[in-house]
């Protein structure tokens, strides 16, 4: 296998999850399809070409529900032009689904530098910083696997491979239990003649329940 | 090459790749997915059936899907339909400027006329011969 086998290409730096993550333009939910129209060859479309191999990806990565797609030497003039509508991607079968029209917004890139573009669809379609850290402060409880609890991925941390079980199903091992650890200290070295803390931990492993 | 998306989206735009019928369309729809390993994106190719639509597409089209709301569908034929034609084979417009286009240039006027008769002049042999010639 050839070891450096993913840092190869233009500018690889492009393809690190620490760069896609730093993407700036997130789009505002009612931008569905994200359309880019360019020529490969003339001078006029050079902004928009570049804005494509920098940013593209970090657009793509950060609004994984938005369409990307690339027209290639269909029209002279490059622009790009964004296809919005209100009606949500879940399957609702409410009124405001039949509210279907969508609306179209173009946006010239004819001799645009790659960061005119960039500021431009951001002010224009993205979130602004106020929104962006509004949402991931709601999000932040659910994305952290540490959180467990209410709002969070899972509601007892006895749902994560290698954790304890809930002591409510399996019985825990004498020496991690309060009732024997302080009130019946004696009947502890009893059961620890027996079988060590660490044997117990194991047959508390293998047993199903 | 089934639709593994969970959520559908409303909106999406592809390329008709095959008529069954004059109401049927096969449409192909790229979409990019993260490749883990490589962390690129690939265009993944989903081909989507859009049911009822305005029988002037061709094949070749690029075209709109708008989803129906899901009380009317009963198959997955019908999660979609054509809404508009973006563009259409043959006859692409710019939409910024509204003139047609072929590519790398417009179609004006005064380009197309002088296409023409170049065109007329190359293939039409010289009128006097009597025998067929190309």
């Amino acid at each position: 296998m050839p070891a450096p086998m993913f840092m190869r290409g233009a500018a690889p730096w492009r393809n690190t999850l620490a760069y896609l993550e730093s993407g700036k333009i997130i789009f505002r939910p009612i931008v569905r399809i994200f359309t880019l129209n360019y020529t490969l060859d003339k001078p006029d479309s050079d902004g928009l070409r570049r804005f494509i191999f920098w940013h593209l990806a970090q657009i793509q990565y950060k609004n994984p529900n938005v369409q990307c797609v690339q027209f290639k030497n269909t029209t002279p003039t490059p622009f790009v032009s964004f296809y919005l509508s209100r009606s949500s991607t879940d399957d609702i079968d409410n009124e405001t689904n039949l509210d279907n029209n969508y609306e179209i917004v173009h946006m010239d890139c004819y001799k645009k530098t790659s960061n005119e573009i960039h500021d431009s669809i951001r002010r224009v379609m993205g979130k602004s910083d106020l929104q962006q850290r509004i949402d991931s402060e709601l999000t932040a409880r659910l994305e952290n696997p540490a959180n467990f609890g209410k709002d969070c991925a899972h509601y007892c941390m006895c749902l994560v491979y290698g954790q304890m079980s809930c002591p409510g199903r399996k019985v825990l091992p004498e020496h991690l239990r309060g009732k024997f650890t302080r009130y019946k200290i004696d009947e502890l070295e009893d059961i620890r003649k027996k079988i060590s803390d660490d044997d117990a931990l194991k047959d508390y492993w293998k047993r199903p329940f | 090459m089934a639709a593994q998306i969970v959520n559908l989206p409303s909106l999406l735009i592809g390329r008709v790749l095959t008529k069954s019928n004059t109401t049927t369309a096969i449409i192909r729809v790229l979409q990019m997915k993260l490749d883990d390993k490589f962390d690129m994106f690939f265009n993944q190719r989903i081909d989507y059936k859009a049911f009822d639509k305005r029988e002037q597409t061709k094949v070749g089209d690029i075209v709109l899907l708008k989803k129906r709301p899901t009380l009317e569908c009963r198959y997955p034929l019908e999660r979609y339909e054509i809404s508009e034609i973006i563009y259409e084979l043959g006859r692409i417009k710019d939409p910024l400027t509204g003139r047609r286009c072929n590519g790398l240039r417009f179609l004006d006027e005064s380009f197309v006329a002088n296409e023409r008769e170049n065109q007329l002049k190359r293939l039409s042999p010289p009128p006097i011969n009597a025998t067929p010639s190309e």
